[in-house]
């Protein structure tokens, strides 16, 4: 560790710490209280102790939801562009595995050339750590397409390693300890980011202006989508994100997060502070550590740097899944990588928000298992309830009916479904009071995306439920996922290949259905909106993966879509036309050789 | 590094002719390995014994 002190969060920030906190204790003892009370009138059971302590931590993580986008409500001061007065050298960096090379060179084609209009001199560097000589031979075959198109020998570079140590953060660890003394700063991407020369303009600006600054993380818009699924997640991210991250940002003090890409690191802080060692014991606990972003904010915070995240930079780009499996296999090593901070929590040295934020991101997993575990053990609850005693006193004359408390348990899950529902409405109308409804197709269209969205996460809510309680009992059990290699764009899914995921969520949902009508008829319709969606997976998840055209979702992108991402349409579609073109002798067609790992 | 142009107006290669001579250049930086686990503390009961029993040989 260094010498550098942690940097304290100023008292603004810590006061509105406390008031998010505050809100979310507050509702999750709300909601204790009236499960609680209701339980006591028939006698307090073991599944009434377990239910109570369940809603108070499930209601306290979407409280903590609502209190985020609440703080990120009301715009924070626009940024003014910060001036570049020199050009310290920078590094984008692209680490890649078994990606299709044609789409993320392309992109890079398509970087450069902002980078080259905006007159800044930086360096592009592809990491790779494919291994499958076709992988290789493909990446080889692709980048010399780049270097055609960019002129871009001596400042574009590709290196591929010989030995894939700590995946993606023993990767770039690779690049620091190869060649991070000739850099100020390094961009992070994915093979699937896009970053405007004015994006990295101001990034490079603001770590110049504040030598404190240790990472400066961009709020990546989604941009690309063509399914239903991947459509409703991008105009989500487009109109929610922002405000959640505000929210974020507004908590955060110099303790911000780290998304793994689109963000600017100091390389000689990165170097001091985030060399990660392999726990101790074997994965998914032990071993390599998966989601090293979040580590690597935490370390850069014990150091002594400030990490900020800034949702006002704009030019920062990325694709989303396209459809329900692509999106739960993602999310099964962020799972797997979450959980494994469970081994970190008492870390040495970590500032206190550091560790509240690797509590956060367990929660999320861990909160999908506690709702399933919820909803059992009401069932299990109206199964062992006990007669009602009508004459609990000897001697008594007249009966004691128990009280109805129907009247505070719907207002107990309507205050629940608030919590859900409220913060998107709230954005809503905010976004329609600002104008920036317009930039979304107009009020009326927004509002019909808006409520969309709502309507297709409810119906998949119970299949993710699903998905995130079977990756947590994986992990729990010992069972590694490691790092599946990524099939971006991957889109529509036949019945029969979603049936093939999710047969088993379906044949569980009517196992559910099934014992509700047999053991507690009276609890069937409150489990409808979860047994049924689980009936429905299959289709759900097929219905959902289709490609629909652009009038439902629309997103600013779309509206207008950025020179960087629309010179990397052409510059994709160039390409492969001329791959398609070639003649039989010509090397291999990059395309086709995408193979996983 | 190679620099050939092809008067065909073909790709023009700009680059080494070997993907080993692609990789940037070489500026070693030290990243030391962080310390991330707590270090056990070994009950060591003979140890405790021989510092509440001094000049006793345990």
């Amino acid at each position: 560790m260094t010498s550098r002190p942690n940097i304290a969060p100023d008292r603004k920030t810590v006061r509105l710490r406390v008031v998010a906190l505050g809100f979310t204790a507050l509702a999750a003892v709300a909601a204790t209280v009236l499960v609680t009370d209701a339980a006591l009138q028939d006698g307090f059971q073991v599944w009434d102790a377990i239910r109570s302590a369940l809603i108070l931590v499930t209601t306290g993580w979407l409280a903590w939801g609502a209190a985020l986008a609440l703080t990120g409500l009301w715009p924070r001061k626009p940024m003014p562009q910060t001036p570049l007065l020199s050009q310290p050298a920078t590094a984008v960096l692209v680490p890649i595995c078994n990606e299709d090379p044609v789409a993320t060179f392309a992109r890079i084609a398509a970087m450069d050339r902002s980078i080259a209009a905006e007159r800044l001199d930086l360096d592009i560097i592809v990491l790779s750590d494919t291994r499958a000589p076709e992988g290789q031979a493909a990446e080889q075959a692709a980048f010399r397409m780049l270097i055609a198109e960019t002129g871009g020998a001596g400042r574009i570079f590709y290196r591929n390693r010989t030995e894939n140590r700590g995946r993606k953060a023993g990767n770039v660890e690779d690049f620091i300890r190869r060649s991070g003394g000739a850099y100020d700063y390094a961009v992070t991407l994915d093979a699937d980011s896009l970053m405007s020369g004015n994006a990295l303009r101001e990034m490079i600006a603001r770590m110049e202006a504040d030598p404190s600054l240790g990472l400066l993380q961009t709020l990546p818009r989604v941009v690309g989508a063509q399914s239903y699924f991947g459509r409703a997640m991008q105009f989500a991210s487009a109109l929610h994100g922002p405000v959640f991250t505000r929210g974020l940002e507004r908590l955060q003090g110099a303790t911000g997060p780290y998304w793994g890409h689109n963000a600017i690191v100091r390389v000689s802080a990165f170097a001091a502070s985030c060399g990660l060692p392999e726990l101790t014991g074997k994965p998914p606990f032990g071993g390599h550590i998966l989601s090293h972003d979040y580590v690597e904010a935490a370390l850069l915070a014990r150091g002594g740097w400030r990490v900020e995240a800034d949702s006002r930079i704009g030019g920062s780009y990325e694709e989303g899944p396209e459809n329900v499996l692509a999106y739960a296999k993602r999310d099964r090593r962020w799972c797997q990588g979450n959980l494994q901070h469970i081994r970190l929590l008492m870390a040495p040295g970590l500032a206190g928000w550091s560790r509240y934020v690797f509590m956060q991101g367990i929660f999320a997993y861990l909160v999908s298992v506690l709702w399933a575990v919820f909803l059992i053990s009401t069932v299990a609850g109206t199964v062992f309830a006990p007669e009602p005693d009508y004459f609990p006193n000897a001697y008594q004359l007249f009966p004691v009916f128990p009280s109805d408390r129907t009247r505070e348990i719907t207002a107990l899950v309507l205050g629940i479904v608030g919590l859900l529902i409220m913060p998107k409405v709230a954005i809503l109308a905010q976004s329609v009071a600002t104008g920036r409804a317009r930039t979304f197709g107009g009020a009326l269209r927004t509002a019909g995306s808006v409520l969309s969205e709502i309507v297709l996460t409810s119906l998949l809510a119970p299949v993710m439920l699903m998905f995130q309680t079977r990756a947590v009992l994986q992990v729990l059990s010992g069972q590694d996922g490691g790092w599946p290699s990524h099939a971006r764009g991957e889109g529509a899914l036949t019945f029969a290949q979603a049936l093939r995921s999710s047969a088993w969520i379906a044949l569980t949902g009517l196992f559910a259905l099934l014992a509700t009508a047999q053991f507690a008829p009276t609890l069937m319709l409150w489990l409808l909106p979860v047994t049924l969606p689980m009936l429905a997976a299959p289709a759900l998840i097929s219905w959902s993966s289709q490609r629909v055209g652009t009038r439902n979702f629309l997103v600013p992108e779309e509206r207008e879509t950025p020179s960087v991402v629309s010179d990397y349409r052409d510059i994709h579609d160039r390409w492969r036309a001329g791959i398609l073109k070639r003649p039989a002798q010509a090397p291999v067609e990059p395309e086709r050789q995408h193979v996983p790992a | 590094m190679k620099n050939v142009s092809e008067m065909n107006g073909t790709i023009r290669k700009l680059i080494s002719e070997e993907p080993d001579g692609w990789a940037p250049p070489e500026a070693p930086l030290d990243m030391p390995e962080q310390s991330l686990e707590r270090r056990e503390m070994r009950l060591d009961v003979t140890q405790i014994f021989r510092m509440m029993l001094p000049r006793q040989r345990v």
